[in-house]
């Protein structure tokens, strides 16, 4: 088991804000007063499981899209804010799958999850630059991010 | 107080894949329609970047298959720069090409069709899924399959950099020798991977073939499309994923064409329906003649069981063996149960291994001439690959200092999505009548598309994942009478 934590920045750079994830990872790997492993991707479903597993705890830095919050606004969530298998299909695989099946595979897997996402406008546009909304949000979702390494870091201490 | 959010996957189908049925009059199906939003504006992103950048670019444009775009686009720019890779060069992209082959297919059989096929199709909802495929194949199995991937993506990452962002492919060659100790590291997890290929094989016969129930559910008609095939061949007809002329057989398996990627355009087209932003591919020669099958029809298909269609065998001995019990099983060439493509599948599995053991055996394969330098200035490229998901062209033009006038990507699912249509359109047909809609249509319609394994991220150029489904079916009127969700 890895003992750093992992940030993961999720999306994809070419779509507009949904590079959100995928430019703040980038900032932390550059900052190296952070101590912990970054990585970012465009994966989905069982695919994270390479990236996940050896984990204890990962911080997942990501764009949303819920429009019940004003673009720009820092989301913070964690397992229990993700339905299990809402749609219809058999095949969806989504966080909570994963918990479950690296369970039940005996899988290494984070056992703290938590995702910081920002809301945005437009993630449909190939090319499209971020727009003003989630270039504001990167710094406060930086902060979370460390304020959480923090936190992390304390538990260990007092280990 | 913090408010609580709940996050479920209908927030993100806005622009995915959207399925719309129109019922007549008497409550059945007039058609059903297939068809996947706009995403605006790769061409002009490209324009004017530097070819150089494109390998980069398209393998982060999809997160499904990173190296098969990467590896198009190396190709592209060796027909751009009129560089011919050194032999070593040429073998050590291969060795990377099957070994990614051999993990995305495992991938894919296990946990996008394997809860079809393994669970079963009558499964309780709860338990078609990855869960209830290690139900039913035990927890040994789950790990033997994550354990190999694991193996062949490092690999993969020794040679190529990270799995999910490969940096590898350079004109002319690769950008990394595979040294001496690498060598023998592919030469022992391909052993590993032979064995797992006849294993996963074993498994299709145990639970799949063994089963009347399922070989029904295979060779049911709502599936069969008496279409043209193409596939990617060598000298000897044979399957090949990395290089080769594109050959194309009849509804009757003969030989319909055969050419090199750059006349791609000479044999391919695009037809645009306006429901629908994915052009549909057709051969031009033959013509579009709407969504039918049959000869008359240029609609053709490609991915695993079309590659074995248009080929003559396997180009390894334990694949071959598997490919000629395939077609003694299915009544001869050419199969044309969409479904069998799932086990198509597996036979491309077991000879990537068996063509990663044999690159890897191969001493040369850890030479140090890597890489031949361009000299020529670029103009057009065209670069073809078989994607695990079926052929992937990548066709560039650059002004004289490399910069990108015109891209044009073809991936498989254009080249499928006639087919797919067909079945969707199928489907719908056997599942609602006289205005009653049978739960079993999202299955249904699913089925058929997923052992394609569509990506309609990528037939639009954008982002990948697999498909939400989001099935609206409406009367005469076109009033909404139900909606269903799908993953």
């Amino acid at each position: 088991m890895n003992t750093k934590p992992l940030i993961v920045g999720l999306g994809n750079e070419f779509l507009g804000d949904d590079g959100v994830g995928i430019a703040a990872a980038r900032e932390l790997k550059a900052d190296n007063t952070v101590d912990a492993d970054v990585v970012d991707c465009n994966l989905s479903g069982v695919s994270l499981l390479d990236v996940l597993s050896g984990y204890g705890k990962v911080i997942f830095v990501d764009a949303i899209r819920t429009k019940e919050f004003a673009p720009g606004t820092i989301v913070e969530l964690d397992i229990s804010n993700f339905r299990s298998i809402p749609s219809d299909s058999p095949h969806h695989t989504g966080l909570p799958e994963l918990v479950n099946l690296s369970k039940r595979l005996g899988i290494d897997f984070p056992n703290e999850i938590v995702v910081i996402a920002v809301e945005v406008e437009d993630y449909f546009t190939i090319g499209a630059n971020l727009s003003e909304s989630a270039k504001r949000a990167i710094g406060p979702l930086l902060d979370k991010v460390k304020l959480h390494l923090q936190l992390w870091k304390g538990d260990n201490d007092f280990d | 107080m913090a408010r609580k959010v709940t996050i479920d996957p209908i927030t993100r189908l806005e622009g995915h894949g959207k399925i719309d049925v129109f019922l007549n009059d008497d409550g059945n199906v007039d058609r059903a329609y297939f068809q996947v939003p706009e995403l605006r504006g790769f061409e002009n992103f490209v324009q004017g970047r530097p070819a150089e950048d494109m390998p980069q670019i398209t393998s982060r444009i999809c997160g499904v298959c990173p190296t098969a775009h990467h590896m198009a686009s190396t190709k592209a720019l060796d027909s751009l720069y009129k560089v011919t890779p050194t032999a070593t060069a040429r073998k050590i992209r291969e060795l990377i090409y099957n070994t990614f082959y051999v993990e995305d297919h495992a991938l894919h059989f296990f946990y996008l069709a394997g809860p079809d096929f393994i669970a079963g199709p009558k499964a309780q909802k709860g338990e078609r899924n990855i869960l209830g495929v290690l139900g039913k194949v035990g927890l040994e199995v789950g790990k033997k399959v994550i354990g190999m991937r694991k193996e062949l993506r490092e690999l993969i990452s020794l040679i190529g950099g990270k799995v999910i962002h490969p940096v590898f492919g350079l004109p002319g060659g690769v950008s990394k020798p595979v040294t001496e100790e690498d060598r023998q590291k592919f030469v022992d997890v391909s052993q590993k991977a032979v064995e797992f290929g006849k294993f996963c094989l074993d498994i299709f016969n145990d639970v799949v073939l063994k089963n009347p129930e399922y070989v029904e559910l295979i060779t049911s008609d709502v599936y069969t499309h008496k279409t043209y095939y193409m596939g990617m061949v060598d000298g000897d007809n044979k399957v090949n994923y990395y290089d080769g002329d594109l050959r194309v057989v009849d509804p009757d398996g003969k030989e319909y064409a055969k050419f090199a990627p750059n006349e791609y355009l000479s044999h391919i087209a695009e037809h645009v329906e306006p429901w629908s932003f994915v052009k549909f591919c057709f051969l031009k020669e033959v013509g579009w003649k709407g969504f039918q099958d049959g000869p008359e029809s240029g609609i053709y298909a490609v991915a695993p069981l079309a590659r074995l269609n248009a080929s003559e065998g396997m180009s390894t001995p334990l694949a071959q063996e598997a490919y000629e019990q395939f077609y003694n099983t299915l009544g001869g060439k050419p199969v044309h149960y969409s479904l069998a493509t799932n086990w198509a599948r597996l036979i491309e599995l077991l000879n990537a291994a068996e063509r990663m053991r044999a690159l890897a055996a191969d001493m040369k394969i850890a030479g140090a001439d890597i890489r031949n330098i361009p000299t020529e200035a670029p103009a057009e490229g065209i670069g073809i690959v078989e994607a695990p998901r079926g052929t992937l062209i990548h066709h560039y033009c650059t002004d004289d200092n490399g910069l990108i006038t015109k891209a044009n990507l073809i991936v498989a699912t254009q080249h499928n999505a006639a087919r797919i249509a067909l079945s969707v359109d199928k489907a719908a047909k056997g599942t609602i009548s006289g205005g009653n809609i049978d739960d079993g249509i999202l299955n249904l319609i699913e089925m058929a598309f997923r052992a394609y394994d569509p990506c309609n991220g990528c037939a639009t150029h954008i982002l990948p994942g697999k498909i939400q489904t989001d099935i609206r079916i409406y009367n005469k009127d076109h009033d909404l009478l139900k909606r269903l969700y799908g993953a």
